[in-house]
């Protein structure tokens, strides 16, 4: 493919002790694809996208973004850079509403707070208008996935499927140039899955960025991915796309056993 | 008389006077040249009310028309329309009047076979779908269409990636219309100027309780006669909000949405969502509201089981106020004015109760509340009165109009009220209505067969079992064909059964049974998931599913209460002796209900007889299995073991 890699990730190794969690991980992400990320439990999945987002420090390997090293910089530079994500156990403000947890994602582009806390503190002036400018993009958000009728809802209150869905909705408030989802369809039924699915693909043709997607759905997987990277035991142990993945020995031996 | 009143008397005058010229974008072009700068239109749009003025909505109106005449769209010229009551819809059906074109619309649930059968058989050339999931209905239809030259769509949201030039946005037509302009600027005019009163301008096809949809053909003369008769009963002008929310393929809908909006400027306010109806009625407390029976049924449940779940004060409140209420409300019904003490007893009552639960569910500021359909129960009736909803039943029926309706002050509970000035009717010997009225449709499309056999001379056969009284009420009963009759030859309504059963707060739909080979009268229920869900969980019964939830002893407890209670209001033979509490709800997508969400009674009889002959046979319990249609038109089984219970206890 030529397509430039906005993602770049290059020998990638991370261990706790003597465990290695990922060992020598090399794998791209270009244009605007939806990656899959497939693997069993504890195979890596997670540990991979907390060493993008610089939760983990990886002991090897160099991970760039838009050109850019970002192996050694801290979550919310890497942030700022246009990373963001989602949570495989969602972590909202479950105390705000909805359109409170969104506009909290905002807070990395507010500038009144570096205006100086007044500016923020009145009522009146740049502080309002810039409140009007962000609540504007998170209304765009609300529309977008559907959520009019939980706007000012507690996200507590919230049933489960929803709150994943406020979870994405967080991710996008952030105006991401990358996006990773961490299982979001975990413990949903059929039809809030297929509502996920849908708007996956939605982000991808509207918002023309690249998506990661870490999912055990293999079903979900196949359909809505173009390409699929394999883990197993922190190795990864193949690449291509669906059909190719399928037929793929070594995949059917890490998820059906050694016989198949 | 307030000025809105005034208005709406001097519409009702011109519409009367003027019958042999008037059509629906004539009064529309009239009411823009009045109110050009006032609010016509307001919609509900990422947490905020926009506002459209009659210009701005004029302009889209106009160059939408010229738009889609420059596509080929000719006097008489079928357009039909697949999606929610949006402003997009209404321009959009506002232009193709202009053009002097038929609209007929699809109810947005419909699965591409049903939306085929009404594109063929009206012979449509373009289809107004709102978005990508309706787009691609017709998509997948493409290869089979023969008539359809275009597919106009104005939801954006996923249709970035759709290139085929089959289809074309909204936008892109009003954009037509402004290039076509130059040179073909009369047209617009002209076409409003030049149409007739007895032109046919929508269509729309049964929701086939009864076997394949018909298209019904109506006129401009047809719908004003209906709109005056509207104006009759509720004098309402541009002063008044009210939120065209019936499904645009109804019949109905011109009545209370886009043809009354045209005719008397009243406001038209769109919601954000289907979901946030509640939070935006709120905030319009729009003027009127028109529900069917099912409906106001299920608002008024919802009102009692908050009213139980709210705190202390507030339920006593509530609570000590609601005989006030009663008591109000049955004298008005009885046509006595209550002395001072019940006076102001009522004043408070409303204050502190009833305004602020009114304004909750977004009837704050309705004049009246309107149903329709078929009859609503007394007892959710003399509930909505004795909140102080000005309760109106108005009677009529896709085929002819309006016939009937509550005057002011003239409001008898159970009946559909008296007979509209205009409505002529004979009740043959049968007991069938035969009805003559200006405000009837003038035939079904293609098929002179069917409208002999439903006329005889210019009377119609309503199919509507009905009698008349000495003041001129009117009372439905059901449809003639629907009465169930019981072996001892006693007649029952299963309609009128099924509105006391609904109205139960735990009860969300049932499906009366009997007929000639039966001794008595037995149902089968629907639980409301959401308020047994939450009894259940109050009384820490665990449940997992609707199927384990609706067959736990407990809730058939639950629902044993409301049957006795409302036993007690039924005659004596039309008494449920027998039911079971069905472990799915009702659905249209397996043809258990209409689009419009009533019981296809026959067919449900067919498919679940094992279960009817199981209740008459004296089975307490039964397997039952029945096929499920999933959204995505997959279909699965369901599987539950029912019980049958007894009214009077095993």
């Amino acid at each position: 493919m030529s397509e430039r890699a906005k993602l770049k990730i290059e020998g990638l190794s991370l261990s706790f002790g003597d465990l290695h969690a990922l060992v020598d991980i090399n794998m791209e992400v270009r244009g605007r694809e939806v990656l899959a990320v497939i693997g069993p439990n504890g195979s890596g999945k997670t540990c991979l996208l907390n060493c993008i987002t610089g939760f983990y420090r990886p002991q090897k390997g160099r991970i760039s973004f838009d050109g850019q090293q970002v192996t050694k910089l801290p979550p919310h530079k890497i942030t700022k850079l246009g990373i963001a994500r989602t949570f495989q156990g969602i972590e909202l403000f479950t105390g705000l509403s909805t359109v409170d947890n969104l506009l909290a994602a905002r807070h990395l582009f507010f500038n009144s707070v570096a205006m100086g806390a007044p500016a923020g503190a009145i009522y009146f002036g740049p502080g309002h208008n810039e409140e009007i400018r962000h609540r504007k993009v998170v209304e765009d958000i609300i529309n977008f996935l559907e959520i009019e009728s939980e706007r000012h809802k507690v996200v507590g209150m919230l049933p489960y499927g929803m709150r994943k869905r406020v979870d994405l909705g967080r991710a996008l408030a952030l105006e991401p140039k990358l996006l990773l989802l961490d299982e979001p369809m975990a413990g949903m039924n059929l039809e809030e899955k297929e509502d996920m699915a849908r708007f996956i693909l939605d982000v991808s043709e509207e918002r023309r960025i690249p998506i990661v997607l870490v999912e055990h759905d293999m079903g979900v997987v196949m359909d809505i991915a173009q390409r699929i990277v394999v883990f197993d035991f922190g190795h990864q142990i193949a690449e291509g796309t669906p059909v190719e993945i399928k037929r793929n020995p070594a995949v059917v031996k890490a998820y059906l056993g050694a016989e198949a | 008389m307030k000025a809105g009143e005034v208005k709406a008397k001097e519409l009702r005058t011109r519409l009367f006077k003027e019958e042999d010229i008037l059509t629906l974008p004539k009064l529309y072009r009239d009411n823009w040249r009045k109110w050009g700068k006032q609010v016509a239109m307001r919609q509900k749009d990422y947490g905020i009310w926009n506002e459209y003025t009659w210009n701005s909505c004029y302009e889209k109106t106009r160059y939408f028309c010229l738009g889609i005449i420059s596509m080929g769209l000719e006097p008489g010229g079928i357009v039909c329309f697949i999606g929610d009551n949006e402003p997009e819809m209404y321009w959009a059906m506002f232009g193709i009047w202009a053009a002097r074109g038929i609209v007929v619309g699809c109810w947005t649930t419909s699965l591409p076979h049903e939306i085929k059968f009404i594109l063929d058989h009206s012979e449509a050339k373009f289809m107004i779908a709102r978005d990508q999931e309706q787009v691609d209905k017709m998509l997948s239809l493409k290869e089979e269409l023969r008539h359809v030259k275009k597919v106009i769509w104005w939801e954006p949201k996923g249709m970035r990636d759709y290139t085929d030039p089959w289809l074309m946005s909204f936008d892109e037509v009003v954009e037509l219309g402004r290039e076509y302009e130059p040179g073909h600027s009369a047209l617009f005019d002209d076409g409003i100027d030049q149409a007739k009163p007895d032109e046919v301008f929508m269509m729309a096809y049964t929701s086939g309780t009864t076997g394949l949809p018909k298209g019904l053909e109506r006129t401009h003369k047809s719908i004003l006669a209906a709109l005056r008769q509207v104006i009759s009963l509720f004098p309402v002008s541009n002063e008044d909000n009210t939120i065209p929310y019936l499904p645009p393929a109804w019949f109905a809908e011109p009545i209370v949405g886009s043809g009354i909006h045209m005719t008397t400027g009243m406001a038209l306010n769109f919601i954000e969502s289907p979901d946030t109806i509640a939070i935006d009625m709120r905030e319009i407390a729009p003027s009127w509201m028109l529900f069917i029976p099912r409906e106001w049924e299920s608002i008024g449940s919802t009102i009692q089981v908050r009213v139980n779940d709210a705190g202390f004060l507030k339920r006593t409140t509530f609570n000590l106020f609601q005989p006030v209420g009663f008591r109000i409300a049955d004298l008005a019904t009885e046509q006595k004015t209550p002395n001072l003490f019940w006076r102001t007893l009522n004043a408070m009552a409303r204050g502190v109760a009833f305004r602020p639960v009114l304004d909750k569910v977004g009837l704050w500021g309705a004049r009246w509340g309107v149903t329709a359909g078929y009859t609503m129960g007394e007892r959710t009736f003399r509930f909505w009165k004795a909140i102080g909803i000005d309760m109106r039943q108005v009677f009529g029926a896709s085929e002819q109009g309006l016939i009937s309706g509550h005057m002011q002050g003239d409001i008898r509970t159970n009946s559909v009220g008296t007979l509209l000035e205009e409505a002529a009717v004979r009740i043959d010997d049968s007991g069938e209505l035969l009805i003559n009225s200006p405000a009837m449709f003038t035939k079904y499309h293609k098929n002179p067969k069917l409208t002999k056999e439903a006329f005889e001379g210019c009377w119609f056969h309503t199919g509507d079992a009905c009698s008349l009284d000495d003041g001129g009420h009117l009372y439905f009963m059901d449809r003639a064909s629907e009465l169930g009759e019981l072996r001892s030859g006693l007649k029952f309504s299963p309609q009128y059964i099924e509105a006391q059963l609904r109205f139960g707060a735990y009860i969300s739909d049932a499906m009366a049974v009997g007929d000639k080979e039966k001794d008595y009268v037995s149902a089968i229920i629907n639980i409301d998931f959401d308020s047994v869900g939450k009894w259940a969980e109050r009384n820490h019964i665990p449940y997992t599913t609707l199927v384990d939830l609706s067959q736990k002893e407990e809730v058939s407890e639950l629902v044993v209460k409301d049957v006795i209670r409302i036993n007690r209001i039924l005659p004596e033979h039309a008494r449920i002796k027998k039911f079971a509490v069905f472990h799915k709800a009702f659905d249209p997508d397996e043809a258990e209900l209409t689009r419009s969400m009533k019981l296809r009674r026959g067919f449900m009889g067919q498919k679940y007889t094992d279960l009817v002959e199981s209740i008459y046979a004296g089975k307490w319990e039964l397997l039952v299995e029945a096929p499920v249609t999933y959204r995505d038109g997959r279909k699965g089984m369901t599987s539950a073991a029912l019980k049958i219970r007894s009214v009077e206890g095993k």
